[in-house]
């Protein structure tokens, strides 16, 4: 029982205080919290050259009121969300916290059904990888499925997952036609006999030995979907992917840890997630046939399935301890089409959440939801203004607007450092900040305008 | 657990997401009219180390010399036992930072300004305050030798931010003349090209600046006319000295009109000063330095201005005239106080000479005019050539006149000079010089030698000698005048050809020369071997 409750404070106490900080306490780590502090310190000097800057520029509140309320706002939002993410460590060990200590006392171990589903299209190269990790999973084989959907292939994908049955008889091959992705991953729930279904893309793979961390969660049995912490494979073959590899960790370690601290991750990413299948068996087909203005949704399977959940009322959570690695896009052109596919599924599930998250969670509709999307549609409408606009009509240049993001990133890069020290990626951030805001922030125009376009792009 | 959690973490971040907004509209709100946050003050502690490098590096040279230089302040407290006769005052507007700045006739730039404030602290001049310069002229309480006043007109940004760094590396001190109207109030929030109050205050507590009024809103043009007469893009009157067009009444002001508004914007601004600076309001300055001098329409102007301000500072500013004597000498005109008008034209240089040379010259004195030890120009031409004083009429007079600084309290004395006239009718020794207005004048001309005054302006023959002289170009004369109470005397050599009595407000004043011709650009005077010496 002792033992039980110092457990119960250690966790509470890494999320307040950073990843490994019960670790260092334990061998009493000066380096660390020295590097803690001075984390601590430039953070508070940032907001202070943040606010600093602020007061600068809209020395103008009466000439641009909007443009004020603005900024401010944002960095609010930006700040509120990496607050979030602080409490993501409480939340998510609350979460389970419960039912471990139920199951605990039973002499209940905590080992449901789970099926690996993954479809896939000429994938000759990466397919057999992607089964052989699977069958690695530290887990008793008898409890475990796994389902290839062979989504039509050309190439020799279907030989060598036939050549994989000889060597594991449970694989079920499930061939046919190619029908999409969507549909392939619907029948990776109708056919799976489990309790929980990861799906997984081809390209990607649950590391082993964190694997059981993607399950635990299902321990609470309000919770419908878990999201693993994707980590790019590629992530050193170029400057792409480096930076890729650093937006990802933001992105999971801070955003989805935000969204997760709230029970909402609006988004389980396609790369690795698990659900429960009685959960998703009741809107499998409004899902299977979502359509907008009139033609059916050809991607972002993974966050319309996740909102689907959302609106049943369920709790979809992100592990940060479940690792998945995956690989991410190369080239700029590999990655401005991911990006415009992830615009364009984001405006859809925007229109659909949109219509009833506030009923169902009206706290995360309006502290957390609508302003992400209020934020999402100003930023290139202000980012024009700032950079284009302004420079012309007033012949200034956007320094202080430039001097803003980099500070802002700083704020949030140095959170980053604060979670997790020896990721070497950090400086990448800033080029994606400054690609995501004079780029992408605009790509959000041109996927409004391409909207209809449902092709899938070259991947 | 969890849901206790979750409603502890909705309620977390509520309270942080409003204070972090609020903080941040504190902090900008705050922040945006702080002094010290803004970009400006930075620049100043910068400036400030720079100025300091610059000054050691000026004085001393080098590195070493800006090491020297930190423990100056003691090198401020003068030696020299001897005390000022006089004090001169600079006039100063804008500091201008701007690269590739074009002079224009009013603003300095600020590598300019500081060399001459380099100069000054070199040549052991210190700057004195508002009320040790009133107790100097009112009661000849003493000061240092090398007292000067720093003044600034206008509260603008310009002639702060630069110029403060420069005088706390100096340990000098200025005075501030604050058009209150465009410093105080809501209305000028966003203005930045004048102080606002707060930056006023940061001022004053520096213990460095002084303010004074410089009009509430009296610093502009007005209608004088029926027809709005313009000079230049502007209305060619003055608020402060000219009486305003009333179009819907088709008349100018009332003398009371007039006397009511200046009254009460002068009124207005000393209020402003003390009540928002809680200071007590020392002097005024002159807006356009016009105190009635430079009228359009109302000569009466003057009269009515020094009544007001007398009645509402102790001191009135104004620029000086070319004609007068560049400093301030105590006495009973100790009200209108001159300043020297510097800017961009004048050199460290030129201005140390109108300085030191305005220090009190000692009888007797000798003059080999090798080096410029004081002449001005009143009006005309002057310069020295070869040992010589060589005084001639402009392309637009008849006339010219130079006199020597630091000779306006001499009283008793005789004159004596060798001159050559090279062009003209005639010359004349001059004694007794106070301004272009009020002197003794002995002429000398081919019918004779003609002794007389001129008081305001107005020339009146005392004495006359008739003996004809022989004007040669090229042969000097020997002349001289002598004053001695209220006796003026002629000299050709050492013999007094004319004698008679001078006005009592002649009572003292320095020497100088004048020429003259029948017609404009036709005289010039070389004069050498100038000897002052003392009488009874």
């Amino acid at each position: 029982m002792w033992g039980n409750r110092s457990q119960a404070l250690d966790p509470s106490l890494r999320g307040l205080l950073g990843r490994d900080f019960a670790v260092s306490v334990s061998s009493v780590g000066w380096r660390r919290i020295f590097f803690q502090l001075s984390i601590l310190i430039s953070g508070a000097a940032i907001i202070l050259l943040i606010v600093l800057i602020k007061a600068k520029t809209t020395g103008d509140f009466a000439v641009e009121p909007y443009f004020f309320t603005y900024t401010i706002f944002v960095t609010t939002f930006i700040m509120s969300r990496m607050v979030l993410a602080m409490l993501y460590k409480k939340s998510f060990f609350t979460l389970t916290a419960d039912a471990k200590s139920d199951n605990q006392m039973r002499r209940i171990k905590y080992e449901p059904t789970v099926a690996f589903v993954i479809p896939c299209k000429n994938e000759e190269v990466a397919i057999g990888d992607a089964v052989i990790q699977c069958y690695q999973t530290d887990y008793p084989r008898e409890k475990m499925e796994v389902i290839v959907i062979n989504d039509g292939s050309t190439d020799r994908t279907l030989m060598i997952l036939n050549e994989l049955k000889k060597y594991y008889p449970s694989l079920r091959i499930i061939d046919w036609p190619n029908q999409g992705k969507r549909w392939a991953m619907a029948a990776g729930f109708q056919v799976s006999k489990s309790e929980i279904i990861i799906q997984l893309d081809s390209d990607s793979h649950v590391d082993p030995a964190t694997f059981r961390e993607l399950i635990e969660p299902f321990q609470n049995t309000k919770v419908a979907a878990v999201c693993a912490n994707g980590i790019p494979k590629n992530a050193d073959q170029n400057v792409i992917t480096r930076m890729q590899t650093a937006y990802y960790f933001m992105s999971f370690e801070i955003l989805k840890a935000a969204e997760s601290t709230l029970d909402t991750v609006f988004c389980c990413s396609g790369c690795c997630s698990a659900y429960r299948k009685s959960s998703v068996m009741p809107i499998l087909y409004s899902w299977l046939g979502e359509k907008f203005l009139g033609k059916p949704v050809t991607w972002g399977d993974d966050r319309a399935l996740t909102s689907w959940l959302i609106k049943r009322g369920e709790k979809t959570v992100y592990n940060s301890q479940a690792l998945a690695y995956t690989v991410v896009p190369s080239t700029w052109r590999q990655l401005f089409k991911q990006q415009l596919r992830w615009k364009k599924s984001w405006i859809i599930n925007a229109c659909f959440t949109g219509k009833f998250i506030w009923k169902k969670k009206p706290f995360v509709a309006f502290f957390y939801y609508f302003p992400l999307i209020l934020i999402s549609i100003l930023t290139p409408i202000m980012t024009f203004r700032a950079l284009i606009y302004t420079p012309i009509s007033h012949g200034n240049l956007p320094l202080y607007h430039i001097i803003g993001i980099i500070l802002v990133t700083s704020l949030v890069v140095l959170y980053y450092r604060f979670i997790d020290q020896k990721n070497k990626y950090w400086p990448y951030l800033f080029l994606w900040s400054f690609l995501s805001l004079f780029f992408l922030s605009f790509l959000l125009i041109w996927a409004v305008i391409r909207i209809q376009d449902r092709g899938w792009g070259t991947r | 657990m969890h849901e206790f959690n979750l409603k502890m973490t909705k309620i977390t971040i509520v309270l942080t997401a409003i204070s972090l907004f609020f903080v941040m509209l504190g902090g900008v709100t705050l922040l945006k009219n702080n002094y010290y946050a803004k970009a400006k003050y930075f620049e100043m502690q910068l400036d400030y180390l720079k100025d300091r490098f610059a000054f050691g590096e000026y004085s001393y040279g080098g590195l070493l010399g800006w090491a020297k230089s930190w423990p100056d302040k003691s090198a401020s407290v003068q030696t020299d036992s001897a005390t000022a006769q006089s004090i001169p005052i600079l006039l100063y507007h804008g500091v201008i930072t701007t690269p590739n700045w074009k002079s224009d006739g009013t603003n300095i730039s600020l590598n300019d300004f500081r060399d001459q404030m380099f100069a000054l602290k070199k040549a052991g001049y210190q700057s004195i305050t508002l009320s040790q310069f009133l107790d100097f002229m009112q009661s000849g309480k003493s000061l240092p030798k090398k007292s000067v006043m720093i003044t600034f007109d206008d509260s603008r940004s310009d002639s702060y931010y630069p110029v403060d760094p420069i005088l706390k590396v100096l340990d000098y001190n200025a005075v501030m003349f604050v058009i209150t109207g465009r410093s105080f109030g809501p209305d000028n929030s966003k203005n930045t090209f004048h102080l606002s109050e707060d930056e006023l205050q940061k001022m004053l507590a520096s213990g460095r600046w002084e303010m004074a009024s410089h009009t509430e809103n009296g610093h502009g043009y007005v209608q004088v006319d029926a027809a709005g007469t313009q000079d230049q893009g502007h209305l060619i009157g003055h608020f402060m000295s000219d009486k305003i067009w009333l179009p819907d009444q088709g008349r100018l002001e009332t003398d009371a009109e007039f006397t009511q508004r200046v009254s009460a914007d002068l009124a207005a601004s000393k209020k402003d000063l003390e009540n928002n600076l809680g200071i007590k309001v020392l002097a005024f300055a002159y807006p356009f330095g016009d105190y009635g001098n430079d009228t359009q329409n109302f000569p009466g102007s003057k009269e009515i201005l020094t009544n007001v301000t007398n009645s509402l500072f102790p001191l009135a500013f104004r620029q000086i005239g070319d004609n007068e004597f560049p400093a301030n000498y105590p006495g009973k005109d100790f009200r209108l106080v001159k300043r020297i008008d510097v800017n961009e034209d004048m050199s460290p240089k030129q201005l140390l000479f109108i300085l030191d040379s305005g220090q009190e010259k000692q009888l007797p004195y000798a003059e080999t005019f090798t080096a410029n030890n004081g002449w001005l120009t009143a009006w005309g031409n002057s310069e020295l050539k070869n040992g010589l004083l060589l005084t001639r009429a402009s392309e637009t007079e008849d006339s010219s006149m130079t006199f020597l600084n630091g000779t306006f309290n001499w009283k008793n004395y005789t004159v004596s000079a060798e001159a050559r006239l090279l062009q003209g009718n005639s010359f004349a020794a001059v004694a007794r010089y106070i301004d272009g207005s009020h002197y003794v004048t002995c002429d000398f001309t081919s019918w004779g030698v003609a002794l007389s005054q001129s008081i305001n302006g107005t020339e009146t023959v005392i004495s006359e000698s008739n003996q004809s002289l022989e004007l040669n170009a090229d042969q000097e004369m020997a002349v001289g005048i002598g004053v001695s109470g209220n006796t003026a005397s002629c000299y050709i050599g050492t013999k007094a050809v004319a004698t008679g009595n001078i006005s009592a407000t002649l009572s003292h004043g320095g020497i100088g020369f004048k020429t003259w011709g029948s017609t404009v650009n036709n005289s010039s005077l070389l004069v050498s071997n100038l000897k002052v010496v003392a009488t009874q």
